[in-house]
């Protein structure tokens, strides 16, 4: 049976920690990647309950101004890039993740059902996100 | 289920429910949403290779209602139960194979398949496909922490045997 599920050799003990040391590889140059290959954002798209409320072009923001999702939280817009200010929940994950300027990376408020997404500067919204 | 043996998954019980409170007083290491060292795990651990899976779900199920009713809201009773459920459902399926002092693999594994439920329940939360841009980092992580905990079970188990010799089912 254990041989059935784990196939990588006659030992399941050490499929397994060859599985998970792939996994563990795969991660770390996965996280690499994003985080160096991001580029620029172009527009900020602000999520809530799954349902677009507004998307900024970053690249048109002149001055940096800040605006009110919902009641719990405050996000800080600037020239190509944004952060959550305020958030009103215990963790304040959001408002720690700080300043995000690479295309991909969102900020996330659980609590709240808050998502910001970068999406690049040349492609339309839907050219970075699988 | 013998008196000896319940008192000491009571016990067992409100160590894994102290630890998960205090963890949660100490700020994120990592500015991401989901990372967490998970050491209330390491509890789970000694009972699953003490005693068994049923009792393992037991200490499980209070961790989580006691916790959810003291410190939690409903929104994060429902990232920390689906994340358990499914860290729980591979912590069983991966006993038979997983010698004691190895316990770490098992412990690994768990925690990566933690942090998935969380994400996929976050996923279909929040509605944007978007955050599956934190998958790398919470598999790297969930590696990461689990081996902690799991070197933790590690070392802990013998002595628990020690101290607890009588009791074994």
């Amino acid at each position: 049976m254990a041989k059935e599920v784990f196939p990588l050799s006659g030992k399941p003990e050490f499929s397994l920690r060859l599985l998970l040391g792939g996994i563990l590889l795969l991660a770390a140059v996965s996280v690499l990647l994003l985080l160096y290959s991001g580029g620029g954002a172009g527009t900020a798209e602000v999520y809530r309950d799954g349902e677009l409320v507004q998307r900024i072009d970053l690249r048109n923001v002149t001055a940096s101004y800040t605006l009110e999702i919902g009641e719990g939280n405050v996000l800080e817009v600037e020239r190509g890039r944004v952060r959550m200010l305020r958030a009103d929940c215990p963790d304040q994950i959001c408002v720690h993740e700080s300043w995000s300027s690479s295309a991909g990376k969102p900020i996330v408020c659980l609590p709240n059902r808050v998502t910001v997404i970068l999406s690049g500067g040349k492609a339309g919204p839907d050219g970075v996100l699988g | 289920m013998k008196t000896k043996q319940l008192c000491i998954l009571a016990l067992f019980s409100a160590i894994a429910l102290s630890i998960w409170a205090a963890e949660g007083l100490i700020p994120p290491i990592v500015p991401l949403p989901g990372i967490r060292l998970g050491l209330a795990n390491i509890v789970l651990l000694l009972t699953l290779y003490l005693y068994g899976r049923r009792e393992t779900g037991l200490v499980l199920a209070v961790r989580l209602v006691l916790g959810a009713a003291l410190a939690g809201t409903l929104m994060s009773f429902l990232y920390s139960l689906s994340g358990a459920l499914l860290a729980f459902l591979v912590m069983c399926l991966l006993k038979p194979r997983v010698r004691a002092t190895r316990v770490w693999t098992l412990s690994a594994y768990a925690a990566v398949a933690h942090n998935l439920g969380q994400l996929l329940t976050a996923r279909f939360v929040l509605g944007t496909p978007g955050i599956w841009w934190y998958l790398p980092a919470l598999l790297l992580s969930g590696i990461l922490t689990g081996l902690f905990t799991g070197f933790c079970a590690r070392f802990a188990l013998p002595l628990l045997r020690r101290i607890l010799g009588g009791s074994r089912p």
